[in-house]
């Protein structure tokens, strides 16, 4: 775990070379609610449970529950 | 640490800050509220303020800046969440409460200023203020010192302090907590004995405004007159003798404490109700407050000089 | 006198206080309000605020959807009804942080679905494939549990949940744990996860039911992922699912045609699937709006690979609400067992499907969204209404890859839904 999380940094480190410092108080844009991974979290959960019904590619954003609500 | 201290806006101003960029941060938040009085002060007669002030009675107004036009978006907000209490169109009553004067307005005085008075009868839509009725006038001063201890604390931030506090004459703005993380202590004046700690608030973001009814006011024939006006009566209010609110922005505290002084009474009940957090004092002395019941009883009535690192309300 | 006097005043201060504390219940977002507005005037308040207010506010949201599948063309079906699935689902989801380290939330999903889905598929006379439907006659329901524990420190975010998804026919129990971690001052987020999934279907016995036993699946999967803050107005984020399946993976509801005969619906009994999604989100300040900009590639053992494109804009109008129009984009190949039915002689031990669900296709969805935020105009912290669209268009048409031979069972299908959430 330890050896996984030293090379994720270090990928984190290289990717982050062509980021900016951007500054905890110059996060404000960030923080807009139109800039959420999930916009909305009711519409998001909603909208993978029909994907995941009708296609056969898992979400990848994580869906909570399971079931099946196939047909 | 880089302390300056500086007169602006009527107040005593410091400001306490860390780091290698403090001394060019402190220029620039100085700047900054230069740039603030010299836009928005109405004694000055080359104001923005002076120049809406002068447009009054004439229906087509005056085109104003993003950012007034935000300030102007916040007094209508703060006049709506006070029940038409904070009223940037009240300042005009000071020319009947001249305090210094010490001398009690007559009723036909106060009642010949009520018809001037009201943000209701402000014609504003962004871009564009009018104030349709001549001699009305809008004062930026209840909300702009606050206003600027945010905008310089956000100023010393965008230089790369990350540790300070911005004092503007009792209105503070947290900038960052000390650089060992402890936050800053912060004296809320005895309202009775002003020169007394009442109790000392933590802070390390966000900030603090203080409404004090010692601040201002005039005795005659023992009766006590604030500078805490109503803007739908025209007399003082009474009831609260201090208020001080910490929330994220100063200018927001310095709503609530205005709001809450013009309750007269149920300020303090009204401030517990909306979940500020505050400490109050009344008439009577008692103490009150989300604030106060956290404080330590210990540190009350001691010098406040001596252990201050802020005081709340230099006045 | 003098004491008739102090208790007039005494009485007098009471009312004071009882009508202050009214009107602020009444007005009890002021704090919000006020903050909300001073947002615009004061650079990096926006972050402090929502910091505070996501550690503060209890909230509860509420969403309704309406989604109705196109019913399906009389040319591609042989026999049964042509109406297809319609589904109306209510969600209800409450956020309550207990002090300032530990986090509660509690959803509640309860979706009816009533209609009639496909069955089987045989040639026509032409050698097409053609669909056989199940009556309209079912009606179904499924109920969703949700719980989970956050535990939030400085730095990270350490969760448990358990839920259990139920219908008359299928049983599903979950948990799960996750971690997310915050390095390089807040600008990266590392996340890893674990869940466990145990499934039990008791297929209904009614005329349409080709094998009414109880089967049993076990699923595993462990997912991680990073963002990172690019610049001051964009971040991305990258992760990846992998998720073991274990045990009935078939569809007991539906059948195979081979040659004329009707066989059961047969999958092989494990499959690993692998979802690498990325994640892109860049605002533009001129704008008012921001972009966004989702890929997900899918890839498993039943020989399926999936693409999945979502691009979408978010545009902020009048500091009131937000509309975003989005498009998405679907594209998967089909698994190793799939045909849209089968030359006589399939024996038992053979896996196959028709299922138009593994079969090759591309889809085509098209979303608008409008957000209301009604903080302001109704005095509740955090207040919105959401409301969204959307209509998905399938066929072997859209697919990235040539499809010979399209399933006929392919779906189309539109989703209405509103979602109001407030704080308190």
């Amino acid at each position: 775990m330890q050896g996984l999380k030293l090379a994720l940094l270090l990928a984190a480190c290289a990717g982050a070379s062509a980021c900016q410092h951007v500054e905890p108080w110059e996060r404000n844009l960030l923080a807009r609610p139109d800039m959420a991974w999930e916009v909305d979290d009711l519409a998001a959960t909603q909208e993978n449970h029909t994907y995941f019904s009708k296609e056969a590619a898992m979400p990848g954003g994580g869906v909570g529950g399971g079931g099946c609500g196939c047909n | 640490m880089h302390s300056v201290r500086f007169k602006a806006m009527g107040s005593p101003c410091e400001l306490r800050l860390y780091g290698a960029n403090a001394e060019l941060a402190a220029r620039a938040a100085q700047a900054e509220v230069a740039r603030l009085e010299a836009k928005y002060s109405r004694y000055r007669a080359d104001s923005l303020a002076t120049r809406i002030n002068e447009s009054s009675g004439d229906a087509t107004g005056v085109e104003v800046d993003l950012e007034t036009a935000r300030l102007l978006d916040y007094a209508g907000t703060a006049w709506r969440e006070s029940g038409g209490r904070f009223d940037v169109t009240s300042g005009i009553l000071r020319r009947a409460w001249n305090l210094k004067a010490g001398r009690v307005p007559s009723r036909a005085e106060i009642d010949a200023l009520l018809p001037l008075i009201g943000w209701e009868k402000v014609a504003w839509l962004a871009p564009r203020i009018a104030l349709p009725i001549a001699g009305m006038q809008i004062d930026f001063g209840g909300y702009v010192k606050e206003y600027a201890a945010d905008l310089a604390a956000a100023k010393c931030r965008e230089l790369g302090v990350r540790h300070g506090l911005i004092d503007l004459g009792g209105d503070l703005a947290v900038v960052g907590p000390h650089p060992d993380g402890r936050p800053w202590r912060i004296g809320v004046r005895d309202p009775r004995a002003p020169e007394r700690a009442l109790l000392y608030l933590a802070l390390s973001s966000g900030g603090v405004a203080t409404s004090g009814d010692y601040e201002r006011c005039m005795v005659v024939d023992g009766v006590r007159y604030g500078h805490i006006l109503d803007p739908r009566t025209g007399w003082p209010v009474r009831g609260l003798a201090s208020v001080s609110v910490a929330a994220d922005a100063c200018l927001v505290a310095g709503t609530l404490t205005t709001s809450a002084m013009l309750r007269g009474e149920g300020g303090g009940a009204w401030l517990d109700a909306l979940g500020a957090a505050s400490v109050w004092v009344d008439e009577m002395g008692r103490v009150g407050g989300s604030l106060a019941r956290g404080a330590l009883p210990s540190e009350q009535r001691a010098p406040l000089r001596a252990n201050a690192q802020s005081t709340a309300a230099r006045a | 006198m003098h004491e008739k006097q102090q208790r007039r005043a005494r009485t007098r201060r009471r009312a004071e206080r009882r009508n202050a504390v009214r009107e602020a219940r009444r007005g009890r977002g002021t704090l919000a309000v006020l903050t909300t507005s001073a947002l615009a005037l004061i650079p990096g308040l926006a972050e402090r605020a929502t910091a505070q207010s996501q550690e503060n506010g209890w909230s509860l949201q509420y969403g309704y959807s309406m989604y109705s599948e196109g019913s399906i063309a009389a040319s591609k079906v042989s026999a049964g009804s042509r109406q297809r699935y319609d589904i109306d689902t209510h969600q209800f989801r409450l956020d309550a942080p207990i002090g300032s380290h530990i986090s509660l939330g509690f959803d509640v999903a309860y979706e009816k679905m009533t209609g009639a889905s496909p069955w089987l598929i045989e040639p026509n006379l032409a050698g097409d494939p053609v669909v056989v439907m199940t009556g309209a006659s079912i009606v179904d329901a499924r109920t969703d549990f949700l719980g989970s524990v956050t535990f939030v420190g400085e730095k990270s975010r350490t969760s448990l949940t358990g839920g259990a998804s139920l219908e008359d026919d299928y049983t599903s129990i979950n948990f799960g744990f996750g971690r997310e971690k915050d390095f390089n001052e807040k600008a990266s987020t590392f996340s890893w996860g674990v869940s466990f999934s145990t499934d039990e279907s008791d297929p209904r016995a009614t005329s349409f039911t080709p094998s009414p036993v109880k089967h049993k699946k076990k699923s595993g999967s462990f997912s991680m992922g990073l963002g990172q803050v690019i610049d001051r107005v964009s971040v991305a984020q990258t992760s990846i699912v992998l998720l073991y399946a274990d045990g009935f993976l078939a569809d007991p509801y539906k059948l195979v045609s081979s040659g004329g005969v009707n066989l059961v619906d047969r999958r092989p009994g494990t499959r690993t699937q692998v979802a690498w999604l990325t994640r892109y989100r860049r605002h533009i300040e001129r704008a008012h709006g921001s972009f966004h900009a989702d890929y997900q590639l899918n890839w498993d053992t039943w020989g399926l690979l999936a693409n999945t494109v979502e691009l979408g804009w978010h545009q902020e109008l009048f500091r009131l609400f937000t509309l975003a129009p989005s498009v998405r984009y679907y594209s998967q190949s089909s698994a190793d067992f799939y045909a849209p039915y089968f030359a006589a002689g399939l024996t038992a031990a053979q896996d196959a499907s028709s299922d138009y669900r593994l079969s090759p296709y591309g889809a085509i969805a098209f979303k608008l969204r409008a957000d209301v935020n009604v903080a302001e105009l109704i005095k509740l912290p955090h207040a919105r209404i959401g409301l969204q669209y959307e209509h998905y268009q399938s066929g072997g048409e859209f697919a990235l890859s040539k499809v010979g031979t399209e399933n006929p069972a392919l779906v189309d299908f539109s989703v209405m839904m509103v979602t109001l959430k407030t704080g308190f």
